[in-house]
């Protein structure tokens, strides 16, 4: 059990005075697949508690706000959640067990949001409205991962956010913690950031296997679940889960979603230390998934053998091949081959699911 | 090389595309290599590579098995979608090309001489969309119209436009005239409109290429769709085939990206001045200061060169450049905003040091707060009631231990000073070297000061009795750091917040007298 692990998850579908036709369907739906993944013992393994995981959803709130003014979550409810684990850390100072909480902060959010400048993005929460975007109606995600990792409180710091990051400048940005900069928190700590939509861009949801899902979000947890594992050492690291994501996000959309300008294909990452594939964020039994090859009646009973992508050294043989021959393979990109019929082909184990090819 | 290491066999890409970018994907989906423009060799181990090419938005991928021997692997050119009807890239209808190719010889409007703008506007259909019953707009020009720097109209295109409403409409209108700053200005459907700058530089043609976008869910509400819009400089008409205006686009996505994708002999060539475009140069110049290190020597060639080739302080994009080599290379006021959102930036983070630059009342005073839209333009929304620059409400709620104020623009939205005197306060104290032009070295700074405030018992910051003596002394206006903060925070010019900071001292003083009035009252 990872229990110096922390949480915020946010996820807004509830805007009264901001969704004219309806509440928004997918960050409840998003949060929760990311709360479910993060107290799962295969995922994030954190305690499943409030002390540990803040969660903030528009249906924590009853009966449903009617109006603005009522509606929950605010800028001040998440901001205790925040300020608990700063309280933490100076209580564990006191204790003399220093100035810091644990081992890794995740701060997820997801809801409607802007961009009012190039390096800060802004969750608005459910009391916003159209011409009440300021300080007090929004979470800034940046700023707060930064303000954690300067402090150094947390050996790592996660920030996940899907959510619009389209220009609406603002006076007066929701940035009231007072500054604080740890000695060697630049050097020590290590982050990841990732958007859902690049700055300026709108950020998009969509029917996913029948539920409505934040399109980043739905790629990051496929890749949290296994997709990006590193098939060589099962590690999840920064760089693996980077490159997932900005190579997967675009395989949720359909041709006609691809070629809509408005809807993003990539997300944007950030993550530091960069040198080598960053840091791990988890380390996994390395999965497999299962693959289904449809062998040509011509082919069947031939020689059949799947060579690694890698380094081509044969990771599957079959002496006389099925007419459907399963094999199960890590992630990544495989030759099958049928020398005696002339056959080859490349598969591609995304690590999205099962995959089912024909030779 | 170590007997260990397995042998490399040389990868060819081959692209069509001078923006194309490209990488090279492994056996274990991890982005190995990156590469840029027509012709890419790549050094790779044997094994099972993904190539993919990028230009603008799309992309195409191919599998390479690179056994025992090179292999090359050629891409054909990407038809990304581009407002403009050029040759090679998706949204596009010969009737388009031949259209924009003959009515921007023609002139339908004369309002002056020396320059001209021609808007070609135009729908799109794809064949899913007419087969599910999808109709263009047929008056893809509607509410559009041309505004001088005043806001007089010089063209209603709706009115002046030749135009083809069969298929998938177009309309065209060459409007000369004199050299300078014009607005565009696109009415919707709710009688609010959006406006952006366009210039007209002396012996240029000016090429606004508009598709169509939904704005509502109304048929109405389909019009111009100002936010993809493709803009060209042109001295011979328009070219379908011209390789710069394609570039100019890849380089107009590339920015919206985040993404230098112009390959180095473009920007050789940008920089020794062998383009016809200047959008080439304004938008290289952009792609330039994406690097993580930016070259100031080879941003002055780039400056030089458009000077040339559009005037020396004629064209606020190029000005807006300049002042990113130093306050003082340009002597440009920024009545008018330019037309590239990456240009307000540097425009905005100079007026810091110059507030001048954006003149109190100025027409890109008052637009600074209305921003509308997404990048690469920059444009504004104006609401149907005309509404004067600045008229704020402002609701203060002034306590003895905290400040916060809001200010409520009434067309806008929500913008407000939080805890103003306590930045004040903290920067009175001694504090560290300034550390100004970088976003970092102000959150240092910043940081310096609240922590000297931080390790203070007192408190000082958030102190009443401070507060107080600190509102005995009130000072006129924002000190540098705080100026420099609320320009970056808020995305306004200096001469904007200092004008909202103003107007939140006479509350404060007004609210003061009244407290006064009052005390003075019960004592009595």
């Amino acid at each position: 059990m990872n229990d110096k692990d922390y949480a915020v998850i946010i996820g807004i579908k509830s805007y009264p005075d901001f969704d004219v036709d309806g509440p928004l369907e997918g960050p409840e739906n998003d949060a929760l697949a990311f709360r479910d993944w993060l107290i799962s013992p295969t995922g994030g393994n954190v305690p499943n508690d409030e002390e540990h995981i803040a969660l903030f959803l528009s249906s924590n709130y009853n009966p449903p706000a009617k109006t603005a003014e009522e509606a929950k979550p605010i800028a001040t409810d998440v901001q205790l959640a925040f300020e608990r684990l700063q309280n933490k850390a100076e209580e564990n100072e006191k204790n003399n067990k220093g100035l810091k909480v644990g081992r890794r902060l995740y701060i997820y959010m997801a809801g409607h949001g802007f961009a009012p400048r190039d390096d800060q993005t802004a969750l608005l929460m459910a009391n916003a409205k159209r011409n009440r975007t300021g300080a007090i109606y929004h979470i800034l995600g940046q700023y707060t991962a930064d303000w954690f990792f300067k402090a150094k409180y947390f050996e790592e710091v996660i920030l996940l956010m899907d959510c619009c990051r389209e220009l609406h400048p603002v006076m007066g940005l929701n940035m009231s913690f007072s500054e604080s900069l740890a000695p060697g928190a630049v050097d020590k700590v290590k982050r990841f950031y990732g958007y859902a939509t690049k700055w300026s861009r709108l950020s998009r949801e969509k029917s996913i296997d029948g539920v409505r899902r934040g399109i980043f979000t739905a790629t990051l947890i496929k890749a949290l679940e296994g997709g990006a594992v590193d098939a060589d050492t099962g590690e999840l690291s920064a760089r693996s889960l980077s490159d997932y994501l900005y190579t997967n996000m675009e395989e949720l959309l359909t041709p006609a979603e691809k070629k809509n300008p408005d809807i993003p294909k990539e997300p944007e990452i950030d993550y530091y230390p960069k040198k080598g594939n960053g840091f791990v964020l988890m380390s996994v039994p390395i999965p497999t998934f299962r693959v289904t090859i449809s062998v040509p009646p011509a082919a069947v009973g031939k020689e059949a053998q799947i060579l690694d992508g890698k380094d081509f050294t044969q990771v599957e043989h079959a002496a006389a091949a099925p007419a459907s021959w399963v094999v199960n393979l890590k992630r990544g990109k495989y030759l099958a081959l049928i020398i005696d019929a002339g056959l080859k082909k490349v598969i591609e184990v995304a690590g999205t699911g099962d995959v089912n090819e024909s030779l | 090389m170590k007997a260990s290491e397995p042998k490399k066999l040389n990868l060819e890409v081959k692209t069509s595309d001078e923006s194309a970018e490209v990488f090279i994907i492994d056996g274990r989906f991890t982005v190995v290599e990156r590469g840029s423009g027509q012709q890419n060799t790549f050094s790779l181990t044997p094994g099972i590579y993904t190539v993919k090419v990028r230009a603008g938005f799309e992309s195409r991928t191919e599998n390479v098995v690179l056994l025992d021997r090179p292999e090359t692997v050629e891409f054909a050119r990407i038809h990304f979608p581009s407002s403009a009807p050029l040759s090679d890239t998706g949204k596009t209808h010969e009737y388009h090309i031949s259209a924009a190719q003959r009515e921007c010889q023609r002139v339908h409007v004369v309002a002056g001489s020396g320059s001209s703008i021609f808007v070609f506007v135009r729908d799109w259909t794809s064949q899913q969309s007419s087969d599910d019953g999808g109709e263009p707009n047929r008056t893809p020009h509607r509410g559009l119209k041309l505004l001088d720097a005043q806001g007089v109209p010089v063209a209603d295109f709706a009115e002046q436009s030749a135009s083809n409403t069969t298929s998938d409409p177009w309309a065209a209108c060459n409007v000369q005239v004199d050299p300078g700053i014009y607005r565009l200005s696109l009415e919707l459907a709710s009688g609010d409109s959006i406006e952006q700058t366009v210039v007209a530089s002396s012996n240029w043609q000016t090429q606004v290429f508009l598709l169509q976008r939904n704005y509502g869910e109304d048929a109405a509400d389909r019009r111009a769709d100002l936010i993809n819009a493709s803009i060209q400089l042109s001295q011979e008409g328009f070219n379908p085939h011209d390789p710069e205006k394609r570039l100019v686009e890849a380089a107009k996505l590339g920015l919206i990206n985040t993404r230098q994708v112009l390959p180095e002999q473009t920007i050789q060539a940008i920089l020794y001045g062998k383009f016809k475009n200047p959008m080439l140069g304004i938008f290289g110049a952009h792609l330039l200061l994406l690097g993580q290190q930016v070259k100031l020597d080879l941003l002055r060639i780039v400056v030089d060169n458009l000077r040339r080739l559009l005037g020396e302080n004629q064209h606020p994009d190029v000005e807006a450049l300049a002042l990113r080599l130093g306050a003082k290379e340009t002597s440009y006021i920024f009545e008018h905003p330019p037309m590239l959102r990456r240009s307000w930036w540097q425009v905005v983070n100079a007026t810091v040091d110059n507030e001048g630059l954006v003149p109190l009342n100025s027409m890109a005073f008052q637009c600074a707060g209305r921003i509308w839209g997404e990048e690469p333009w920059l444009q504004w929304k104006v609401k149907s009631v005309k509404e004067a620059l600045p008229g704020f409400e402002i609701l203060a709620d002034v306590s003895d231990e905290r400040v916060e104020l809001s200010i409520i623009e009434p067309h806008l939205s929500r913008i407000a000073f939080q805890d103003a005197d306590a930045f004040t306060l903290a920067t009175d104290e001694p504090t560290a070297p300034d550390t100004s032009g970088s976003k970092k070295g102000l959150a240092l700074k910043g940081k310096t000061t609240m922590r000297g405030l931080k390790s203070d018992k007192k408190k000082k910051s958030l102190d009443a009795s401070v507060y107080k003596a600190r509102k005995r002394k009130p000072k006129a206006k924002l000190s540098k750091s705080q100026l420099r903060m609320m320009v970056q925070s808020s995305g306004l010019p200096g001469a904007n917040v200092q004008a909202l900071f103003n107007e939140y001292k006479q509350s404060k003083a007004a609210s003061a007298a009244a407290v006064a009035s009052d005390t003075e009252g019960e004592s009595e």
